[in-house]
Protein backbone atom coordinates (compact mmCIF):
# COMPACT_ATOMS: atom_id res chain seq x y z
CA UNK A 1 0.00 0.00 0.00
CA UNK A 2 1.24 3.75 -0.78
CA UNK A 3 -0.08 6.47 0.58
CA UNK A 4 0.81 10.01 -0.84
CA UNK A 5 1.01 13.61 1.05
CA UNK A 6 1.81 15.73 -2.11
CA UNK A 7 3.79 18.88 -1.43
CA UNK A 8 0.67 20.86 -1.59
CA UNK A 9 -1.33 18.45 1.14
CA UNK A 10 1.16 19.38 3.60
CA UNK A 11 1.02 22.34 6.44
CA UNK A 12 3.32 25.18 4.90
CA UNK A 13 4.13 27.87 6.38
CA UNK A 14 6.14 31.38 6.08
CA UNK A 15 7.21 33.05 9.10
CA UNK A 16 9.41 35.01 7.87
CA UNK A 17 13.08 34.25 9.37
CA UNK A 18 11.44 30.29 9.42
CA UNK A 19 9.99 28.98 5.87
CA UNK A 20 9.02 25.52 5.56
CA UNK A 21 6.58 22.36 5.62
CA UNK A 22 5.84 20.06 8.04
CA UNK A 23 4.53 16.31 6.76
CA UNK A 24 3.13 15.07 10.04
CA UNK A 25 1.17 17.43 12.79
CA UNK A 26 3.57 20.21 14.41
CA UNK A 27 3.64 23.61 16.23
CA UNK A 28 0.38 25.20 14.94
CA UNK A 29 -0.49 22.22 12.31
CA UNK A 30 -2.95 19.86 14.67
CA UNK A 31 -4.48 16.38 12.90
CA UNK A 32 -5.47 13.64 15.11
CA UNK A 33 -5.39 11.82 11.58
CA UNK A 34 -1.91 12.59 10.66
CA UNK A 35 0.60 11.95 13.81
CA UNK A 36 2.49 9.31 13.21
CA UNK A 37 4.06 6.94 10.92
CA UNK A 38 5.53 3.64 12.77
CA UNK A 39 7.48 5.48 15.41
CA UNK A 40 8.09 8.35 12.95
CA UNK A 41 6.45 11.70 14.23
CA UNK A 42 7.77 14.60 12.57
CA UNK A 43 9.40 15.24 9.15
CA UNK A 44 10.13 19.21 8.74
CA UNK A 45 11.71 20.88 5.80
CA UNK A 46 12.69 24.22 6.91
CA UNK A 47 14.57 26.72 5.78
CA UNK A 48 16.09 29.25 8.03
CA UNK A 49 16.85 32.72 7.39
CA UNK A 50 20.82 33.76 8.04
CA UNK A 51 21.46 34.74 12.02
CA UNK A 52 17.81 33.19 12.90
CA UNK A 53 16.98 29.85 15.04
CA UNK A 54 14.99 28.44 17.54
CA UNK A 55 15.95 29.72 21.15
CA UNK A 56 16.57 26.96 24.11
CA UNK A 57 14.18 24.69 24.14
CA UNK A 58 13.44 21.18 25.51
CA UNK A 59 13.08 17.66 24.64
CA UNK A 60 12.93 14.07 25.85
CA UNK A 61 12.04 10.89 24.86
CA UNK A 62 12.77 11.39 21.26
CA UNK A 63 15.47 10.84 18.57
CA UNK A 64 15.65 14.06 16.58
CA UNK A 65 17.90 13.93 13.53
CA UNK A 66 18.86 16.97 11.73
CA UNK A 67 20.58 16.44 8.19
CA UNK A 68 21.78 19.62 6.84
CA UNK A 69 20.59 19.94 3.21
CA UNK A 70 22.29 23.52 2.50
CA UNK A 71 23.95 26.66 4.39
CA UNK A 72 25.20 26.04 8.23
CA UNK A 73 22.69 24.29 11.40
CA UNK A 74 24.49 25.23 14.74
CA UNK A 75 24.11 23.06 17.45
CA UNK A 76 24.41 23.94 21.25
CA UNK A 77 23.26 22.01 24.57
CA UNK A 78 23.05 21.84 28.08
CA UNK A 79 25.47 18.83 27.88
CA UNK A 80 27.93 20.83 26.95
CA UNK A 81 27.90 20.08 23.00
CA UNK A 82 28.03 22.47 20.12
CA UNK A 83 28.19 21.53 16.43
CA UNK A 84 28.12 23.10 13.34
CA UNK A 85 27.36 21.45 10.25
CA UNK A 86 27.18 21.79 6.44
CA UNK A 87 25.86 19.39 3.96
CA UNK A 88 27.19 16.03 4.33
CA UNK A 89 26.72 16.65 7.81
CA UNK A 90 24.18 14.89 10.34
CA UNK A 91 23.13 15.42 13.85
CA UNK A 92 21.20 13.26 16.20
CA UNK A 93 20.00 14.04 19.44
CA UNK A 94 18.63 11.50 21.77
CA UNK A 95 16.53 13.24 24.39
CA UNK A 96 15.65 10.46 27.09
CA UNK A 97 15.51 12.09 30.44
CA UNK A 98 15.49 15.75 28.97
CA UNK A 99 17.82 17.93 27.38
CA UNK A 100 17.77 21.30 26.06
CA UNK A 101 19.33 22.89 23.32
CA UNK A 102 19.62 25.77 20.65
CA UNK A 103 19.30 25.49 16.62
CA UNK A 104 20.61 28.65 14.70
CA UNK A 105 22.19 29.81 11.54
CA UNK A 106 25.07 31.09 12.07
CA UNK A 107 25.95 32.40 8.63
CA UNK A 108 25.33 36.32 8.08
CA UNK A 109 24.54 35.81 4.77
CA UNK A 110 23.24 32.39 3.39
CA UNK A 111 19.86 30.45 4.49
CA UNK A 112 19.93 26.79 6.08
CA UNK A 113 17.76 24.40 4.80
CA UNK A 114 17.45 21.34 6.73
CA UNK A 115 15.40 17.78 7.07
CA UNK A 116 14.54 17.18 10.80
CA UNK A 117 13.09 13.64 11.72
CA UNK A 118 11.54 12.80 15.16
CA UNK A 119 11.20 9.08 16.02
CA UNK A 120 10.50 7.49 19.06
CA UNK A 121 12.48 5.52 21.04
CA UNK A 122 13.22 1.76 21.20
CA UNK A 123 13.33 2.64 25.09
CA UNK A 124 12.02 5.70 27.16
CA UNK A 125 13.71 6.90 30.03
CA UNK A 126 17.80 6.97 29.17
CA UNK A 127 20.17 9.03 29.46
CA UNK A 128 20.59 11.82 27.09
CA UNK A 129 23.50 12.01 24.47
CA UNK A 130 24.62 13.95 21.21
CA UNK A 131 26.68 12.68 18.10
CA UNK A 132 27.14 14.31 14.69
CA UNK A 133 28.28 12.42 11.51
CA UNK A 134 29.38 13.13 8.16
CA UNK A 135 29.03 11.16 4.69
CA UNK A 136 30.84 11.51 1.38
CA UNK A 137 28.32 13.61 -0.51
CA UNK A 138 30.03 11.68 -3.98
CA UNK A 139 28.59 8.31 -2.09
CA UNK A 140 25.40 9.29 -2.77
CA UNK A 141 25.23 8.71 -6.59
CA UNK A 142 23.38 6.01 -8.19
CA UNK A 143 22.92 4.35 -4.99
CA UNK A 144 20.63 4.68 -1.52
CA UNK A 145 23.30 5.30 0.94
CA UNK A 146 22.81 4.49 4.86
CA UNK A 147 23.60 7.28 7.03
CA UNK A 148 21.95 7.08 10.05
CA UNK A 149 21.62 3.17 11.73
CA UNK A 150 20.84 1.22 14.50
CA UNK A 151 24.19 0.56 14.44
CA UNK A 152 26.29 3.21 13.73
CA UNK A 153 29.61 3.68 11.72
CA UNK A 154 32.27 5.79 10.63
CA UNK A 155 30.45 7.13 7.84
CA UNK A 156 26.58 6.15 9.92
CA UNK A 157 25.19 7.96 12.77
CA UNK A 158 23.57 5.73 15.24
CA UNK A 159 19.95 6.34 16.68
CA UNK A 160 18.11 4.39 19.10
CA UNK A 161 14.95 2.67 17.34
CA UNK A 162 15.38 0.19 14.91
CA UNK A 163 15.59 1.67 11.37
CA UNK A 164 17.59 3.14 8.85
CA UNK A 165 17.71 6.68 7.09
CA UNK A 166 19.29 6.50 3.40
CA UNK A 167 20.03 9.32 1.20
CA UNK A 168 20.24 8.75 -2.68
CA UNK A 169 21.41 10.53 -5.97
CA UNK A 170 19.19 9.07 -9.03
CA UNK A 171 20.04 10.48 -12.78
CA UNK A 172 17.34 10.78 -14.78
CA UNK A 173 15.96 7.60 -16.30
CA UNK A 174 18.30 5.44 -13.38
CA UNK A 175 16.30 2.75 -11.58
CA UNK A 176 17.30 0.65 -8.48
CA UNK A 177 14.74 -1.41 -6.62
CA UNK A 178 14.69 -0.98 -2.27
CA UNK A 179 13.93 -4.61 -0.65
CA UNK A 180 12.13 -4.47 2.57
CA UNK A 181 11.49 -7.19 5.02
CA UNK A 182 7.99 -8.31 5.49
CA UNK A 183 6.19 -6.29 8.16
CA UNK A 184 8.30 -3.47 8.00
CA UNK A 185 7.55 0.42 7.07
CA UNK A 186 9.00 2.22 4.43
CA UNK A 187 9.16 6.25 4.17
CA UNK A 188 10.06 8.22 1.28
CA UNK A 189 10.67 11.78 1.04
CA UNK A 190 11.68 13.58 -2.45
CA UNK A 191 13.74 16.97 -2.08
CA UNK A 192 14.35 17.16 -5.60
CA UNK A 193 13.35 16.29 -9.03
CA UNK A 194 10.79 13.58 -10.26
CA UNK A 195 10.79 10.07 -9.03
CA UNK A 196 8.39 7.34 -10.04
CA UNK A 197 7.20 4.62 -7.92
CA UNK A 198 6.48 1.17 -8.85
CA UNK A 199 5.95 2.64 -12.30
CA UNK A 200 2.93 4.19 -11.05
CA UNK A 201 3.13 6.70 -8.17
CA UNK A 202 5.07 10.04 -9.49
CA UNK A 203 6.51 11.98 -6.52
CA UNK A 204 7.39 15.68 -7.12
CA UNK A 205 9.62 17.97 -4.79
CA UNK A 206 8.02 18.33 -1.15
CA UNK A 207 6.11 15.20 -1.73
CA UNK A 208 6.23 12.24 0.80
CA UNK A 209 4.94 8.80 0.67
CA UNK A 210 4.05 6.02 3.52
CA UNK A 211 4.53 2.77 2.11
CA UNK A 212 3.95 -0.69 4.03
CA UNK A 213 3.41 -4.49 2.33
CA UNK A 214 5.74 -4.00 -0.16
CA UNK A 215 8.65 -6.08 -0.47
CA UNK A 216 10.19 -4.79 -3.46
CA UNK A 217 9.96 -1.36 -4.53
CA UNK A 218 11.25 0.26 -7.94
CA UNK A 219 12.23 3.34 -7.89
CA UNK A 220 12.66 5.62 -11.31
CA UNK A 221 14.33 8.73 -11.68
CA UNK A 222 12.21 10.46 -14.29
CA UNK A 223 14.40 13.36 -13.51
CA UNK A 224 17.60 13.52 -11.72
CA UNK A 225 16.03 12.90 -8.03
CA UNK A 226 17.42 13.67 -4.65
CA UNK A 227 15.74 11.53 -2.38
CA UNK A 228 15.44 10.25 1.83
CA UNK A 229 13.99 7.11 2.45
CA UNK A 230 13.82 5.25 5.80
CA UNK A 231 13.13 2.00 6.59
CA UNK A 232 11.06 1.79 9.68
CA UNK A 233 9.74 -1.26 12.07
CA UNK B 1 9.18 37.09 42.00
CA UNK B 2 6.01 36.59 38.96
CA UNK B 3 6.11 33.14 37.58
CA UNK B 4 3.62 30.85 35.76
CA UNK B 5 3.39 27.23 35.03
CA UNK B 6 2.82 25.77 31.86
CA UNK B 7 1.65 22.45 30.67
CA UNK B 8 2.35 21.54 26.62
CA UNK B 9 2.27 19.05 24.00
CA UNK B 10 6.14 18.22 23.08
CA UNK B 11 5.33 17.20 20.18
CA UNK B 12 3.33 19.89 18.60
CA UNK B 13 3.68 23.06 21.11
CA UNK B 14 0.00 22.43 21.70
CA UNK B 15 -0.56 24.64 25.15
CA UNK B 16 -2.91 22.71 27.48
CA UNK B 17 -2.66 24.46 30.59
CA UNK B 18 -1.18 28.00 31.50
CA UNK B 19 -1.42 29.11 35.13
CA UNK B 20 -2.20 32.83 34.01
CA UNK B 21 -5.24 31.80 33.08
CA UNK B 22 -6.46 32.07 36.71
CA UNK B 23 -5.23 28.36 37.87
CA UNK B 24 -2.99 27.99 41.15
CA UNK B 25 -0.27 25.46 41.93
CA UNK B 26 1.85 24.06 44.09
CA UNK B 27 5.03 21.88 44.31
CA UNK B 28 5.58 19.14 47.25
CA UNK B 29 8.13 16.51 47.37
CA UNK B 30 6.96 12.92 47.27
CA UNK B 31 9.91 10.30 47.74
CA UNK B 32 11.97 10.87 45.07
CA UNK B 33 9.12 12.36 43.19
CA UNK B 34 7.53 16.37 43.15
CA UNK B 35 4.24 16.11 42.67
CA UNK B 36 3.06 19.45 40.77
CA UNK B 37 -0.55 20.10 41.43
CA UNK B 38 -2.45 22.78 39.80
CA UNK B 39 -6.50 23.66 40.63
CA UNK B 40 -8.96 25.25 38.67
CA UNK B 41 -8.40 23.10 35.19
CA UNK B 42 -11.02 22.55 32.88
CA UNK B 43 -12.52 18.62 31.96
CA UNK B 44 -11.64 19.20 28.53
CA UNK B 45 -7.76 20.23 29.24
CA UNK B 46 -7.35 18.42 32.19
CA UNK B 47 -8.28 15.59 30.16
CA UNK B 48 -6.02 15.96 27.11
CA UNK B 49 -3.13 16.50 29.50
CA UNK B 50 -3.74 12.94 30.64
CA UNK B 51 -4.14 11.11 26.90
CA UNK B 52 -0.83 12.88 26.27
CA UNK B 53 0.91 12.15 29.56
CA UNK B 54 3.85 10.67 27.58
CA UNK B 55 4.34 13.36 25.86
CA UNK B 56 4.38 16.10 28.16
CA UNK B 57 6.61 19.68 28.20
CA UNK B 58 6.08 20.89 31.98
CA UNK B 59 7.69 24.17 32.54
CA UNK B 60 7.82 27.15 35.88
CA UNK B 61 9.05 30.17 34.66
CA UNK B 62 10.07 32.37 36.55
CA UNK B 63 10.32 36.01 35.06
CA UNK B 64 12.18 38.84 37.90
CA UNK B 65 10.91 42.14 36.91
CA UNK B 66 14.35 43.06 36.30
CA UNK B 67 16.48 40.97 35.30
CA UNK B 68 16.90 36.94 32.51
CA UNK B 69 13.90 34.93 33.11
CA UNK B 70 15.35 31.10 34.34
CA UNK B 71 12.95 28.51 33.05
CA UNK B 72 12.46 24.86 35.01
CA UNK B 73 11.47 21.69 33.02
CA UNK B 74 10.37 18.94 34.82
CA UNK B 75 10.44 15.07 33.33
CA UNK B 76 7.23 13.42 33.85
CA UNK B 77 8.22 10.07 31.72
CA UNK B 78 6.18 6.73 32.77
CA UNK B 79 5.51 9.05 36.21
CA UNK B 80 1.74 9.23 37.35
CA UNK B 81 -0.54 11.81 35.29
CA UNK B 82 -3.85 12.16 36.88
CA UNK B 83 -7.33 14.82 36.71
CA UNK B 84 -9.51 14.60 38.95
CA UNK B 85 -12.47 16.06 37.34
CA UNK B 86 -14.92 16.76 40.86
CA UNK B 87 -12.37 19.13 42.48
CA UNK B 88 -10.83 20.87 39.00
CA UNK B 89 -7.18 19.17 40.19
CA UNK B 90 -4.68 18.05 37.41
CA UNK B 91 -1.70 16.35 39.37
CA UNK B 92 1.85 15.74 37.55
CA UNK B 93 4.27 13.34 39.20
CA UNK B 94 8.10 14.05 37.99
CA UNK B 95 11.54 12.83 38.48
CA UNK B 96 14.00 15.30 37.34
CA UNK B 97 14.11 19.37 36.51
CA UNK B 98 16.62 21.12 34.63
CA UNK B 99 17.39 24.83 35.07
CA UNK B 100 18.39 27.23 32.01
CA UNK B 101 18.42 30.87 31.88
CA UNK B 102 18.09 31.20 27.43
CA UNK B 103 20.23 34.13 27.76
CA UNK B 104 22.70 31.81 28.44
CA UNK B 105 22.86 30.19 25.22
CA UNK B 106 21.92 31.54 21.64
CA UNK B 107 18.61 33.52 21.33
Amino acid sequence: MIQLYTADSVHRFDHGWLKGSHVFSFGDYYDPENTAFGPMRVCNDDTISPEKGFGAHPHSDMEIVSIVLSGTLRHEDNLGNVAESTFGGIQRMSAGTGAIHTEHNPSKDEPVRLLQLWFMPRTRGTAPSYTTGRFDPAKLEGRLLPVVATEGSEEVVDIAQDMTIYLGRLSHGQELTFRQETGRRIFIYLMEGQLQLEGDVLLQPGDSVRIEEINELKLTAVESAFLMLIDLP
Amino acid sequence: MPERVLVKHSVTGRMFVNSTEGLTYSFDKKGDLTLITIYGVSADKGAAVVEHKSELNVFRFEEPEAGPIIKHWYYVGENPVSYDEAEQCLTLSVQSEIEYRPDQYWE
